[in-house]
């Protein structure tokens, strides 16, 4: 017998993360996989680890590749991830007043009053103090980035790597290992100078005010979580579904909006089709937008075009 | 002789109406792109506010167009003092530009205030135009330069009016067909209408099809208002976003009280007695330019709509100044989402940013109504 489930999907820069929840909103299943470039490939391999019992009669998409994969799979609903985040934390923790949210190309800063959304913050262009970063300079010391935030935990020293600029940073790491100084003071002064990082830049202007929640991937990171409880000189809560928050609150705004409604979504079977890509320079105006031809099975999708041609 | 007219919004129909019955040729730029943004950052030292860094692209397109008469827009007389852009017509891109071109390069600054023109007609706004006369050929230079003034304000109007009527209607369902419809109205106004018969014939075929484009029921809608960059209209955000379309498409209502034609006439209503008390206790300093008017703009709407948009340029300090002030006064406003773009800016991240603060305004309201 199949139970008719809802499924929330967030595509972000490095991983990709799915949720599927119950008729009551009860989370049944959760998947956090790295993509590693290859987005609609790994989408389509985690759909086929989607049990066959699961009848998916709702789809939520978010992250930044959300409209190019929603199209594909014919998501119902394609939102943003600061609403996507705040429709699972609203959920999960109504009392939280300060969400911190550091994922693999963007951070950003929500604030609740009354279990309510009023404010929010992005990174701009600096990609300091996320993810990819920290994943860089893991690869580059050796360490798996697993190992990354306990290393840091056992630092005692309080030493300053800069983590206003990824550049700068880069190279005043490489300039403390040369002077000899150890890795696990360098790794924790980076988790301390990134945080600082956010909370000067992202968390600029905001009303910090407790409970804290930190979500994403980063939340992983110990030597992080110690850092923004140094400067924060408060508890963080780290939720249980932190790094899938994104995917769990878009199967809950798609369980709340689209109540009785036929499902756009073209079913795991998607899994299954082939897929063929094309890429072509529209050559109509002057933007020469990269479009994106994707063909699974008999559908064709486009992505890409500023004016909507190929919509 | 063949002149270079960017696009500027409505006063884009305003300047097109001058250089026709001063018989220029014109090229029409339309809206800019990458191509701009390339030919922008290519050339621009690093220091430049986005916003002239733009104009330069623009002016290197007319001067690739081989026009003759490159357009530029100035600092409105000269008013505020914080304007990067109001040093630079004093000679620096005029150099620059020749640099680039290797030739002599006949520039022309329009740099009138929207309220001079409407208000008093061509008198006060002669002199900055009437520079104009050395590269024309017609006679009577005056009379011509009167009749363009008031057919080009006429015409302005017809424009404002259908740009105003679209940002009113999130409720038609084909928003790419509302804004080529409007494109096109542009085109016809630049080109096309050379009296005022031929404008209203012009405006009221557009608005006959605006009428027939199919339209859907929201239920609830929200308004935004869309704040600063007054001089320029959004022209410089046109190659990431175009930010009218989008918040239409989140069944958004616009009030954009700062193109050329609203400008002047929400300016009775932004200088009144209590609005200048207000910006006086929030904005102490000198109140003059677009930072005061960018404020004054958002102490008009505070009442009026449900959030407000802040669009600034990166390295616009009239605009820095506005948001600080802004921001520092927040309790006040409503929802403000301050929005700064430049050339690494991407389609994503603004749409991110607008979408989640249409949200956060629709989750509040709805709250409300609760």
């Amino acid at each position: 017998m199949t139970k008719k489930c809802f499924m929330g999907i967030d595509v972000g820069s490095v991983s990709v993360k799915i949720a599927i929840i119950d008729k009551k909103g009860k989370v049944l299943l959760t998947f956090y996989e790295r993509s590693k470039g290859k987005l609609v490939d790994k989408i389509k391999e985690m759909f086929l680890k989607i049990p066959k019992k699961f009848e998916i009669i709702g789809v939520g998409i978010t992250g930044s590749a959300r409209s190019f994969v929603g199209k594909i799979i014919g998501a119902d609903l394609i939102k943003n991830e600061i609403t996507a985040h705040a429709s699972a934390l609203a959920k999960f923790y109504p009392k939280a007043r300060t969400v911190f949210e550091i994922g693999g190309q963007d951070s950003k800063i929500i604030i609740f009053r009354k279990g309510i959304p009023t404010d929010f913050a992005m990174n701009t262009v600096c990609a300091a103090g996320t993810g990819s970063f920290l994943d860089q300079q893991a690869g580059r010391l050796g360490i798996p980035i697993e190992r990354f935030g306990r290393i840091a935990l056992k630092s005692k020293k309080d030493l300053n790597v800069g983590g206003r600029c990824t550049v700068f940073a880069e190279s005043d790491m490489i300039q403390k290992q040369q002077t000899g100084h150890e890795i696990k003071d360098i790794i924790n002064g980076l988790c301390n100078n990134l945080v600082k990082n956010y909370l000067h830049n992202v968390a600029k202007g905001k009303d910090l005010e407790p409970p804290f929640v930190l979500i994403g991937g980063v939340a992983a990171n110990k030597g992080i979580v110690k850092a923004f409880q140094k400067h924060l000189k408060s508890k963080i809560i780290i939720p249980k579904h932190y790094n899938v928050m994104g995917a769990i609150g878009m199967a809950f705004l798609i369980l709340e909006e689209k109540q009785n409604f036929k499902t756009n979504f073209r079913g795991l079977e998607i899994a299954k089709y082939k897929m063929k890509r094309k890429f072509f320079q529209c050559k109509d105006c002057e933007n020469n937008c990269d479009i994106i031809k994707v063909k699974i099975g008999k559908k064709t999708t486009y992505s890409g075009s500023k004016c909507g041609k190929f919509e | 002789m063949k002149i270079m007219l960017p696009y500027y919004n409505d006063i884009t129909v305003f300047l097109s109406t001058i250089f026709k019955e001063l018989e220029f040729k014109i090229d029409y730029l339309g809206k800019p792109g990458k191509k701009t943004i390339d030919l922008a950052t290519k050339y621009s030292p690093e220091s430049w506010c986005f916003d002239t860094k733009v104009m330069l692209g623009q002016a290197i397109e007319g001067i690739n167009n081989k026009d003759d008469i490159i357009t530029l827009p100035g600092a409105w007389g000269g008013a505020n003092r914080n304007c990067f852009l109001g040093y630079l017509t004093r000679g620096v891109m005029q150099k620059k530009l020749e640099k680039i071109a290797k030739k002599k390069i006949n520039l022309w600054f329009f740099n009138v205030n929207p309220a001079e023109i409407m208000l008093s007609g061509y008198t006060s706004a002669y002199k900055n135009l009437k520079e104009l006369k050395k590269y024309s050929k017609v006679n009577m230079f005056r009379s011509k330069l009167i009749k363009a003034t008031i057919l080009g304000r006429n015409k302005m109007k017809f424009a404002a009016e259908i740009k105003n009527l679209i940002l009113s209607s999130p409720e038609i369902i084909d928003k790419q067909n509302l804004f080529s419809l409007y494109d096109k109205f542009l085109e016809d106004m630049i080109y096309n209408a050379d009296s005022n018969k031929d404008a209203e014939e012009i405006y009221n075929t557009v608005i006959e099809k605006i009428k027939n484009l199919k339209r859907k029921k929201i239920k609830k809608n929200i308004t935004i208002g869309i704040v600063g960059d007054l001089a320029h209209t959004l022209f410089s955000l046109q190659p990431f976003l175009d930010i009218e379309k989008f918040l239409l498409s989140e069944d958004v209502k616009i009030i954009q009280p700062l193109t050329f034609y609203n400008y002047y006439n929400f300016n009775s209503k932004l200088y009144t007695k209590k609005n200048r008390i207000e910006l006086k206790k929030i904005f102490p300093q000198n109140v003059s330019g677009s930072d005061a008017v960018t404020i004054l703009s958002t102490i008009y709407l505070k009442d009026k709509v449900d959030g407000l948009i802040h669009i600034r340029t990166f390295g616009c300090l009239p605009e820095e100044i506005a948001n600080e002030v802004l921001l520092s006064n927040k309790e006040i406003f409503p929802p403000i989402l301050s929005l700064s773009y430049d050339a690494h800016t991407t389609e994503e991240n603004l749409k991110v940013r607008i979408e989640a603060f249409v949200d956060i305004i629709n989750h509040k309201n709805k709250h409300k109504r609760k």
